[in-house]
């Protein structure tokens, strides 16, 4: 993180290269939890992505304010006032996604990918560079979310986007001409007729996990092919948590030994 | 020691908590800001939504009125039609699903049977319990009186076919159907 990269560049690595999810394995609790179906992903993507910016710029901003020793109690007072206004504004204007993401929403606070971020970037690079760092992950969590949607609502229920009506009914009634999603199966009766059934099992837990895996090993294939190194635990200078550890050096590769 | 190490110390503990102490007063400044223009907005959308529940579950009352259940206190709404009699109640219910709590408004008219059943907060499996949302399970309820059982045949009057896969989630529906009908009961005993 210490090399100077271009603005572009600091957007784009979170969406594939430095993917949170997929490829720095952080927020996989929510990621997992709400992916039910598109609209719910992508309504908590964008809860991150807010939540994710402005404490990004704030905490870049007072970077050289906050002392080192109280840095972590600052950046979760930062970051839980900006999750409790986001919460308040989707209860008095989205309620029916307030309503099905249920307690993830209030959960961003200790959403691994905004504390990470605080921590990794935010509090050492420009406010720029940190609004753009905190957008790049923002998007590339949001599209993360919305590809677990896509494929889990579609395999696991027959539908698509729906519920769409309940994230726009900010803008009013009957936006996009009333669409409120497809049901396949309420559509097209000749997939009941061949004894097609969707398979339940991709909105539970177990799917969600599936799908996940799934999608890690095409985001690797193409980080790889971007050139990208393999992720691997050699040692603590390229762990990717090395920066948020509290372990030594030493005692990391002493626990190595033991377990070797 | 020194005058110089005994300042730094003093200054190590007061600089990092005067700083915390500025970041929460500036932060519980601003929630208090946005919480003061949500709140009404919340509260109306929460009224709103209570009322078109009750309209939904009762379609043919005009107006409600707040009521308390004289033993225990509990608050259930009666409705009274255009002509200002009394032609119904709405109950809100509990039933402990798979998922948790699962409330539910009955709406129940003046010879006990069952004209609604609407859904305040359900937190079943999707695919499953959330089935128990759409029909045909939610309108089996309609002019039911008399204690409910969930079963899976369905044979007589007051039983109530349940979702495939989800025996809790019926359970708990029907179950805290039954509570409302046992509170008009009471009700209905009274008066």
């Amino acid at each position: 993180m210490a090399e100077k990269k271009s603005p572009g560049k600091e957007f784009s690595k979170g969406i594939i290269k430095q993917n949170p999810v997929l490829r720095l394995m952080l927020g996989t609790c929510a990621t997992l939890a709400v992916t039910t179906s598109l609209v719910n992903g992508f309504g908590m993507g964008l809860s991150v992505t807010v939540v994710l910016v402005c404490s990004n710029i704030v905490i870049s901003l007072l970077r050289k304010v906050i002392p080192n020793k109280v840095r972590i109690p600052a950046y979760i007072l930062v970051i839980a006032s900006f999750v409790t206004l986001v919460q308040m504004v989707v209860k008095a204007y989205v309620p029916a996604l307030d309503k099905s993401l249920g307690i993830f929403l209030p959960l961003i606070v200790v959403n691994c990918i905004i504390l990470g971020r605080a921590e990794a970037f935010a509090g050492k690079n420009s406010v720029l560079a940190s609004a753009l760092d905190g957008l790049g992950m923002g998007v590339g969590f949001t599209a993360a979310c919305c590809a677990m949607g896509i494929i889990r609502e579609l395999i696991g229920g027959g539908t698509f986007m729906t519920g769409l009506q309940s994230l726009l009914s900010v803008f009013g009634e009957h936006v996009l001409g009333g669409f409120d999603g497809v049901d396949f199966f309420a559509k097209f009766p000749i997939l009941e007729k061949i004894s097609l059934q969707p398979m339940t099992l991709f909105l539970l837990p177990s799917g969600g996990f599936f799908t996940f895996g799934i999608l890690i090993a095409i985001t690797n294939r193409i980080a790889e092919g971007k050139g990208e190194k393999k992720a691997e635990l050699r040692d603590c200078m390229h762990c990717p948590m090395a920066a948020a550890c509290g372990m030594q050096p030493e005692s990391c590769e002493e626990a190595k030994e033991e377990t070797a | 020691m020194t005058e110089t190490k005994k300042e730094s110390s003093a200054k190590a503990i007061l600089l990092p908590t005067l700083v915390l102490f500025l970041i929460a007063g500036v932060a519980a400044l601003l929630l208090g800001f946005v919480n003061d223009m949500t709140k009404p907005v919340i509260a109306r959308r929460e009224t709103e939504e209570t009322a078109a529940a009750m309209r939904a579950v009762l379609a043919a009352a005009d107006s409600f009125s707040e009521a308390r259940h004289a033993a225990d206190g509990t608050l259930y709404y009666v409705a009274y039609g255009a002509d200002g009699n009394v032609c119904g109640y709405v109950f809100t219910t509990h039933g402990n699903g798979y998922g948790g709590d699962i409330t539910v408004m009955t709406g129940i008219d003046a010879s006990g049977a069952v004209t609604g059943i609407e859904f305040l907060s359900i937190d079943e499996t999707p695919g499953m319990g959330m089935k128990a949302q759409n029909e045909p399970f939610r309108s089996q309820f309609l002019g039911k009186t008399g204690r409910l059982t969930a079963s899976k045949t369905a044979a007589s009057d007051t039983e109530i076919q349940a979702i495939t896969g989800a025996t809790i989630t019926s359970n708990a529906v029907t179950k805290a159907v039954n509570d409302a009908l046992a509170c008009f009961a009471q009700i209905d005993g009274e008066g």
